[in-house]
Formats: structure tokens, sequence, C-alpha cells
């Protein structure tokens, strides 16, 4: 072991280990963990009257035009009035300054306006998708929010998550709410909730963690412990939830016909068998937090090279310093890097695809590692 | 009127909560961060019992579940003014403290590694484990193990810039 195995094995000890721990508060987990089961309890009756046929439950939902006073809420957790968005050069999404403010486009938001948004923000090409009073909103362009939805769909201290198709103008959120998980899908073109489902749980389908992780080509995908799903809106009753990989493989993101996922590789479907996931679509192996590019020919996890989905040919190396910290696929399908900076602060890059050139587009100041929020979040 | 399993269930949060806590504060370097990505943990433990408690070592089992939340938070990091990042480092005062500094800036370095690597020098310098068991772990191969920790020693060397390292924790 030489010196800096000891100073780590040390420093970590040191600091770790002068934690103090809270106490578990075990009413909440107990809690907390019995929603979740109910959760799927409940939803075993729903399966029982439908078996295998899984419950599609079509439910349009109209929202308030783009007047201020017809849905939107006087309270301040809603983006309003930041002047326009530049989304030119992709999103450029991060929260900065030991979240002091967020990064949007070409502005910087201070935090008073969004300290009191939920926890989940989704970059789209459409505008920054984020969650307030339990439903989706998007700040669009013109630096004003609109609600996707007319009311809350979900619990208040759910953590919903949205997706978002790179091609197509649509975005699919997960919720809990009234004791089901319950997926949404959002035409953002049009500012509304196109279509909705229950998702179909049972012992054997254990949706505790059910969550959507990718839309592509119009298809929602979705994780639960039993395994991925793919809700396809188009297509009626039975045939509008398939299995996509059983419960050792994970879906982690789906990018043009790409599927990235960790574990054994997945069989394609039979043909005959219905999934709209036939022949066309590839499979890569990847790591659980790895990332697609929109155009799912590149795998990004942790690392500055960006490898190819194919297999074979040459990786892309991109041009940034040695302290690169994190990087994510942004809206324009470039990649955004933050690049450790000391006391100076954090760098950000923008780096072009396939050429890995990267520039500098902003210096965060000191006070914190800003979080990139991608569009494949 | 409770579920069977809740009294076995409390016995192991009660047995691992402090560990695990310390784990994810390593993993994290955020003392509610770490507080969060636990209770979330124990959350799915509580509603996947029978598959926990089936596991041969539901301790290592529960580790794995909660440095998988840590990671996944990557993609789900909560942001804007929940997100404050903990700056856990003393500054430097004086000539004497040189050898708690030593150590403050080497845990400042872990805290600036990207997570994965993170994780991978937590699990082997804190939690001890081998690479084979980090791989499992994390589900990656071996060699993706050995690649990240070199990747993750490179950075912290640069971080710590050419001052020598000394194990009693004083600096050059």
């Amino acid at each position: 072991m030489n010196d800096l195995d000891t100073l780590l094995s040390t420093a970590i000890r040191d600091k770790a280990d002068a934690a103090v721990p809270p106490p578990p508060d075990l009413k909440r987990i107990t809690s907390r963990g019995r929603r979740r089961s109910r959760m799927r309890t409940g939803a075993v009756g729903v399966v029982a009257l439908a078996v295998i046929a899984p419950l599609a439950a079509v439910a349009y939902e109209t929202v308030p035009g783009l007047g201020r006073d017809s849905g939107s809420p006087a309270a301040s957790p809603v983006i309003d009035g930041v002047g326009r968005l530049n989304f030119g050069g992709g999103l450029r999404l991060w929260s900065n300054q030991g979240g002091t403010s967020i990064h949007v486009g070409d502005k910087d938001i201070p935090v008073a306006r969004v300290s009191n948004i939920g926890t989940q923000a989704t970059g789209t090409s459409y505008g920054l998708v984020y969650f307030a009073q339990q439903r989706p909103y998007l700040l669009e362009r013109s630096g004003n929010s609109v609600p996707l939805s007319a009311k809350p769909t979900a619990d208040e201290h759910s953590r919903p998550h949205a997706e978002v198709d790179a091609q197509r103008p649509l975005m699919a959120t997960s919720t809990f709410h009234d004791g089901a998980v319950r997926l949404r899908l959002y035409n953002l073109q049009q500012r509304r909730a196109v279509d909705s489902f229950q998702v179909p749980c049972s012992s054997d389908a254990d949706c505790s963690a059910a969550k959507v992780v990718a839309v592509d080509q119009g298809l929602v995908f979705v994780r639960t412990e039993a395994g991925s799903y793919v809700w396809d809106h188009t297509r009626p009753g039975d045939s509008a939830w398939t299995q996509v990989t059983g419960p050792k493989s994970k879906v982690v993101a789906v990018r043009n016909k790409t599927i990235l996922h960790t574990g054994p590789k997945p069989a394609h479907p039979p043909v005959g068998s219905g999934s709209p996931i036939d022949r066309s679509w590839s499979y890569t192996k990847g790591a659980i937090d790895a990332q697609l590019s929109t155009n799912g020919k590149w795998v990004l996890s942790w690392s500055n090279t960006l490898k190819p989905t194919s297999g074979h040919g040459a990786a892309i190396r991109l041009d940034l310093p040695d302290d690169y910290i994190n990087a994510t696929f942004d809206t324009d399908g470039s990649v955004l890097a933050v690049v450790a900076g000391g006391h100076g602060g954090y760098p950000v890059y923008d780096c072009m695809i396939p050429s890995g050139r990267c520039v500098q587009v902003s210096q965060t100041k000191t006070g914190g590692e800003p979080v990139l929020v991608g569009n494949d979040m | 009127m409770k579920p069977p399993h809740h009294a076995d269930f409390t016995a192991l949060v009660t047995a691992t909560w402090g560990r695990l806590y310390r784990t994810a504060f390593a993993l994290t370097g955020d003392r509610q961060l770490a507080e969060d990505a636990l209770q979330a943990t124990f959350e799915k433990v509580y509603s996947s019992w029978r598959r926990v408690s089936g596991a041969g070592q539901p301790e290592a089992y529960v580790r794995r579940m909660l440095v998988n939340e840590v990671l996944g938070w990557r993609r789900r990091m909560s942001w804007g003014a929940e997100r404050v990042v903990e700056a856990d480092v003393d500054p430097v005062t004086s000539s004497h403290e040189e050898a708690v500094v030593t150590f403050d800036e080497v845990w400042a370095g872990v805290t600036a590694l990207p997570p994965r690597q993170r994780a991978v020098v937590v699990l082997r310098y804190y939690e001890q484990l081998s690479e084979a068991e980090i791989a499992e772990l994390l589900d990656v191969r071996p060699g993706t193990v050995k690649s990240q920790c070199s990747a993750a020693m490179a950075n912290l060397r640069r971080l710590l810039g050419d001052r020598e390292l000394s194990t009693n924790g004083e600096q050059a």
C-alpha cells in the first residue's frame, strides 16, 4: 500500500466515521414502504380483472391556454417573466453556485424564482420541463411557463419523473397518484397530455420502483423491479404493454432504436409476437448511469471518450482539459461538460459530435460543482 | 396491524443504519443527500422484503441497493435550492494543523471525483472490497473497476499537486 492508498483510507474513514448518523425515521420508511406495497396489492386486483390485459386508460386532458390568468397560479414555484431565452446552442441547463441559481439557454435564473420547484427537471428542445404544484410545466423560449396539465397529476410527496423523445415532440411522465403508478404522454407542441396508462402491477411485476426511463419512436419505456416494458399508446388493449427485458437486464436509455441496457443482452421478441421492438432495434450494454447520444450512436459513461454503440469504429475523444468532471448530452445533440476549475469556479464546455471539439461557453462561480441536467436525465 | 416481517425489518434497519449512513456520506459527501439516499433505499427494502431477506447477506444486498440509488441520483438529482453542496473542508489555519489539512485535502479530492470513480474509491478504501466484489456490486467487469480506480487515482494526484504525500498526514 503506497502513501496515497494510506491517505485515502485514513481520510475517508476519518470523515465518514465522524459523520453522526441521524436516527432512522422508521415510521416514514415503513409508511412509504407500505404505500409501495399497497400500490402493488391494489394493482393486483386490477390485473385480476384483466389478467394479462393491461388497463389502458385514455384520459385526454385539456390544458388552459397560454393566458397567464387561465391556469397559471399566482404563487411563485412557477418560473415566469425571466425574459426571452435562447435555446440556439441547446438548452445548456445546469444549476450552479451551490444551487443559488440555474442556467437555462443563455440566462442564469436566481434560485429564488425556482426554490419551490419539486425535484425533477428535464431539458427538451421545446424548453425546460419541471414539476411544480404536483403538475408538469414547460418553461418556453418566451421565458414564461405553460402548465401541461390542468390539475395535479401526482401525490404531494411523490417524485415525478419525465423523459423526452429526441425526434418527436413527446414527453412521458411516471407519477404516483391515488395508489397507482400512471404514465402520461404529453405533446409538447400542443402543450397537452395526449394519453395515459396505469402500469399493471402484480406480485410478479413489482412496480414499486416503476419509472419512465426513455421515450423513443413514440414508445414509452418503463422500468420496474420485474423488468423493463414498453407502452405503445397507439395500440389497443393487450398489445399496448409488452415486456422488453426480464429482471436481470435493465433498460437504461433508448435513442433512435438503440436500447442501452445493463445485464445480459435481451433477446428480440419472436416474430409475430406483436411487440413493437422488432429486429430493426439494436441492443448495446452499458452502466446503469450511462447515457446515449440523441442519434443512438454513442455512449457516454463517466469518461471523456464516447464509445460507438455499434461496437466497432473509432471512439470520439472530447477535447477537454484533464480535470473533466461530468458531462451530458444537450438537447441539440452536443455534449455539455463541466471541468474542475479549482478556486476559479467551473468552466462549462460545449463539445461537438463527431469532431469532439469543445468550446468553453461559461464559467460558473465558486460555491459548488454545477449539476448538469441534460435532456436524458 | 403490522406485517409479519416488521420486526425483522426493524432489526435490519437498526443494525445497519449507522454503517450504511457513513457509506452513503462517503459516496455523496453530503449529510442530507446521504440521509435521503438511505431513506429511499430502505423504503425499497421494505417493499421488497422477501427478496432482501432471502439474500444470503442482507446487508450486502442493501449496500448494493444504496450504491445504485446514489449513482442513479445522477440522473434525477434534485437541483436548485434543494441541492447545496456541503463544503465539508476546513480552511488551512496554521502550520500545526498541517496533518489535518492534508487529510481534508484528500477528502476534498474524493468528493470532487465523478460519482462512479468516487464510488469505486469508497468501496475499495472505505468498505475494503476487492475489485471482484466491487465489479459484482456495480454490475461491471473487473477491468472497468480497475480503469475507474486508475482514473480516480490519477485525478486525485492531479488535484493534490506535486506535494509529497506522507502517511502520517504531513505534507512537505
